[in-house]
C-alpha cells in the first residue's frame, strides 16, 4: 500500500459526493469520497494521509497526458521483475511509490531503474485515512 | 407370644429408621449443600469425617459413643443431669448412633446432586429478586429431587440393616433398643432358627423392594428430564 | 447517569491483579466491556448485580445508590432491579420455558406480561418445553426473555452468545438489538469479540488487567472510521500465500473467506490470526443482479 502525508486544502461536496484536495510539499492530490459526514469531521489544514494500492498506480512516458488528477513525474529508485508482474519503484519527494504493472508493459514502454517516467492514480482510486500518525 | 415380639421389633427398627432419616434430611441438606458450595481449605476435613462411617467398623464407632455418651464420662453426664436425657441403652441413643452411622449416605447424593446443577442457578434466581429460603424451596430442591429420594431410601435401608453399633449403643432390651437385626442374632443363639428365618426374610424383601423402587422412580425421573 | 467506581484485588492465574475502575456510562445505551478473559469484566458485573462485593467503591443505576461504600450502603441483589444473563444460561431446569419466566414475575396478575414477552422473544411455541429439550439459541433466547420480566433497569448480558455457532449468534445479536432498542434498555455486555462489539456496542470500555485502558465508540475504539472506504470490514487473517512478486492474503470475513493481493513489505506486519480492517473505495465493487 502506498501512504502519503498531506494536509486537506480544500473540499467541495455535491450531495453525497466530495472532491478533496489535499496538499502535498507543494504538490496537489485530489481524493473522490462518498458520505463524507460519516468520516467525522474534518477541516481545511487538519492532517490526512493518503493510502492507494499499488496495483492502482499506472505509469506513463513523460510526455504522456492522461485523464487522471493524479499525475507526476518521478526517478524510478528500483524494478524488481517477476513472471507476470513487476514493481516499480518511484522517488516522489523522498517518498517511495510503488505501481504494480504487468512485466510484458514494463518491457513495453522500457522501463528502466533512473530513468523519469509519469506515473498516475485516478482521484477514486485513493482513500483517506484520518491523521497523520 | 412370637406374633406380638415380632411385630414390636418390627415397628421398633421402622419407626428407628424413620426417625433417624427424618434427621438425617434435615442435617444433610445444608450440610450437602455448604460441602458441594464451599472453597474453604477444610472441605477435604469435613467430607473425610463426614465419610468414616463407611470404612470403620460398626464395633469402632459403637464402642467409642459408648465411653463418650456413657453417664459415667463428662459429657454423658452432663446430658444426664441437665437434659434428663441417657443415651447408653436406650432408644435416643439409637437415634443418635444411627444418624451418625448413616450420615454419609444421605450427604453424599445430595452433595453430588448440589455439585451438578448449573451453576448459576441459585445466583440467576436472586437476580430476578428471590430470596435464599424461596430459591433453595423452589429452584435448588426440585432440581436434586432424584438425589433426594436416593439419600432418603438408601439412609433408611442403611439403619434398617444396620447391626453393630446398634448392638454396641444399645444392647438388646425388647420394646426400646430391640431391632430386627438384634434380634436375628438373638434368635440363632438361642438356636430358634425359624423365628431368625421369619425376620431375615422380611428384611430381605423389605430391602429389595426400598431398592427396587429407588432405582425404578429414579430411572423414571430421568427419562422425565430428557423428554 | 450511571456511575461506576469500584476496587478489588482479583485473583487471577498470575497472582493478584487489583481492579480499578472508575467510569460512567449512559442510560438507555448498549456499553460493550471489551478485553481478554482475566481482565475483569464479568467480575464487574457480578459487584453490579450485587452478587459480590468490592471491597470499596460506588454504584449509581439511574440515579439510584445500589452501593457505596463511605456511607454503607449495599443493597442485596434482589433489592437492584437488574436482568442478568448469564453464560450457561442458567435456567430453573425443572420449570418449562413459560414457568421460569413465571417464577421471575413479581406480581402474579401480569401474567399477561410474560405472553408478551414469549411473543417478542418468538418463544410463545416453545412455552411448555422444559430447557432440557431447547437448543443453545433458544436457551439464551429464554434467558434474556426471563431477564425482561421484571423490566430492569440495566440488563448485564455475560457473553450470552460466546457458546453459539456462527449463524447462531449473529441471528441472535440482531435480536438482541432489536429488543436493546425496543424497550431503550441501558445494558452492559461483556463480550471479547470484536465484530460483536462493532455491531452491538454504542460506547465501549475496553478493560485489560482490571483497569479501563479506552473508552469510546467501538470506531473510536478499533480506529475504523480513520479511514474513508465505504467497503469496510473487520476480519482475521487465515493465510498468506505467495504468487509472483506480490503475495494473495485470505480474509475470513463473516463466512467467507476473500482474497486481498499485497505486497512483500505490507505482509511484512501482517500475520495468520490477526483481526483487520479490509477496505475499498466505493468505487470500485461491481454490482450485477442475481
Amino acid at each position: 500500500m502506498n501512504v502519503l502525508r498531506g494536509k486537506i486544502k480544500q473540499i467541495q461536496t455535491v450531495n453525497e459526493l466530495s472532491r478533496i484536495e489535499i496538499d502535498l510539499h507543494g504538490h496537489t492530490f485530489v481524493s473522490l469520497v462518498i458520505d463524507i459526514g460519516s468520516f467525522g469531521e474534518i477541516a481545511i489544514g487538519s492532517a490526512v494521509t493518503l493510502l492507494f494500492k499499488e496495483a492502482e498506480v499506472l505509469i506513463g512516458t513523460k510526455e504522456s497526458t492522461v485523464s487522471a488528477s493524479n499525475a507526476f513525474v518521478s526517478v524510478i529508485k528500483k524494478i524488481t521483475q517477476g513472471k507476470i508482474l513487476s514493481e516499480v519503484i518511484f522517488d516522489f519527494e523522498g517518498v517511495e511509490i510503488i505501481s504494480l504493472i504487468t512485466t510484458s508493459s514494463l518491457q513495453r514502454l522500457q522501463i528502466e531503474a533512473g530513468k523519469e517516467f509519469l506515473w498516475f492514480i485516478k482521484a477514486n482510486e485513493v482513500t483517506l485515512q484520518k491523521g497523520a500518525k | 407370644m412370637i406374633e406380638e415380639s415380632f411385630m414390636q421389633t418390627m415397628s421398633l427398627t421402622f419407626k428407628l429408621a424413620g426417625i433417624t432419616t427424618l434427621f438425617l434430611l434435615i442435617i444433610g441438606i445444608p450440610l450437602g449443600y455448604s460441602l458441594a458450595m464451599t472453597k474453604n481449605r477444610l472441605k477435604p476435613v469435613l467430607e473425610a469425617i463426614v465419610s468414616m462411617p463407611l470404612v470403620l467398623p460398626p464395633s469402632v464407632l459403637g464402642f467409642y459413643m459408648l465411653v463418650f455418651f456413657s453417664p459415667k464420662n463428662a459429657f454423658g453426664q452432663w446430658l444426664d443431669e441437665t437434659l434428663d436425657l441417657r443415651l447408653v441403652f436406650s432408644f435416643e441413643g439409637l437415634v443418635v448412633a444411627s444418624i451418625i452411622f448413616s450420615l454419609p449416605f444421605m450427604v453424599h447424593p445430595i452433595q453430588s446432586g448440589f455439585a451438578a446443577l448449573p451453576k448459576n442457578i441459585a445466583q440467576a434466581a436472586y437476580t430476578l429478586g428471590k430470596s435464599k429460603t424461596n430459591v433453595i424451596f423452589r429452584v435448588l430442591l426440585p432440581n436434586i429431587r432424584p438425589s433426594l429420594l436416593t439419600g432418603i431410601v438408601i439412609s433408611f435401608a442403611h439403619t434398617v440393616g444396620e447391626f453393630g453399633v446398634v448392638l454396641m449403643m444399645g444392647g438388646n432390651i425388647p420394646g426400646e433398643t430391640r431391632v430386627a437385626s438384634i434380634a436375628i442374632y438373638d434368635e440363632v443363639e438361642s438356636l430358634n432358627y425359624s423365628a431368625a428365618n421369619q425376620y431375615a426374610l422380611t428384611l430381605f424383601l423389605i430391602s429389595f423392594a426400598i431398592l427396587l423402587s429407588v432405582y425404578a422412580i429414579n430411572k423414571h425421573f430421568l427419562k422425565a428430564e430428557l423428554s | 447517569m450511571n456511575e461506576l467506581i469500584l476496587s478489588k484485588d482479583l485473583r487471577g492465574a498470575n497472582g493478584i491483579i487489583p481492579l480499578e475502575i472508575n467510569t460512567t456510562f449512559n442510560r438507555g445505551e448498549l456499553t460493550v466491556l471489551f478485553g481478554k478473559s482475566g481482565a475483569g469484566k464479568s467480575t464487574i458485573l457480578k459487584m453490579i448485580a450485587g452478587l459480590l462485593e468490592p471491597t470499596d467503591g460506588k454504584i449509581v443505576i439511574e440515579d439510584e445508590v445500589w452501593y457505596d461504600s463511605s456511607k454503607k450502603i449495599n443493597l442485596p441483589p434482589q433489592k437492584r432491579k437488574i436482568g442478568f444473563v448469564f453464560q450457561d444460561y442458567a435456567l430453573f431446569p425443572n420449570m418449562t420455558v413459560r414457568q421460569n419466566l413465571l417464577y421471575a414475575l413479581d406480581d402474579r396478575k401480569k401474567a399477561s406480561k410474560v405472553d408478551e414477552i414469549l411473543h417478542v422473544t418468538e418463544l410463545a411455541n416453545l412455552a411448555n418445553e422444559k430447557p432440557d429439550a431447547l437448543s443453545g439459541g433458544q436457551k439464551q433466547r429464554v434467558a434474556l426473555a426471563r431477564a425482561l420480566v421484571r423490566e430492569p433497569k440495566i440488563l448485564l448480558l455475560d457473553e450470552p452468545l460466546s457458546a453459539l455457532d456462527f449463524a447462531m449468534r449473529t441471528k441472535l445479536q440482531d435480536e438482541l438489538l432489536k429488543i436493546q432498542r425496543y424497550f431503550n434498555l441501558t445494558t452492559i455486555l461483556v463480550s471479547h469479540d470484536i465484530g460483536e462489539v462493532y455491531k452491538l456496542a454504542q460506547f465501549v470500555l475496553e478493560l485489560a488487567d482490571g483497569k479501563i485502558i479506552k473508552k469510546g465508540t467501538p470506531n473510536e475504539i478499533f480506529g475504523g472510521s480513520k479511514i474513508s472506504g465505504k467497503f469496510k470490514f473487520s476480519g482475521e487473517i487465515v493465510n498468506i500465500v505467495q504468487s509472483d512478486i506480490v503475495f494473495v492474503v485470505s480474509i475470513l470475513v463473516g463466512q467467507n473467506v476473500v482474497k486481498v493481493v499485497s505486497t512483500q513489505e505490507e505482509v511484512r506486519n501482517l500475520k495468520i490470526g490477526q483481526k483487520v480492517t479490509l477496505a475499498s473505495k466505493a468505487f470500485n465493487p461491481i454490482i450485477t443482479p442475481i
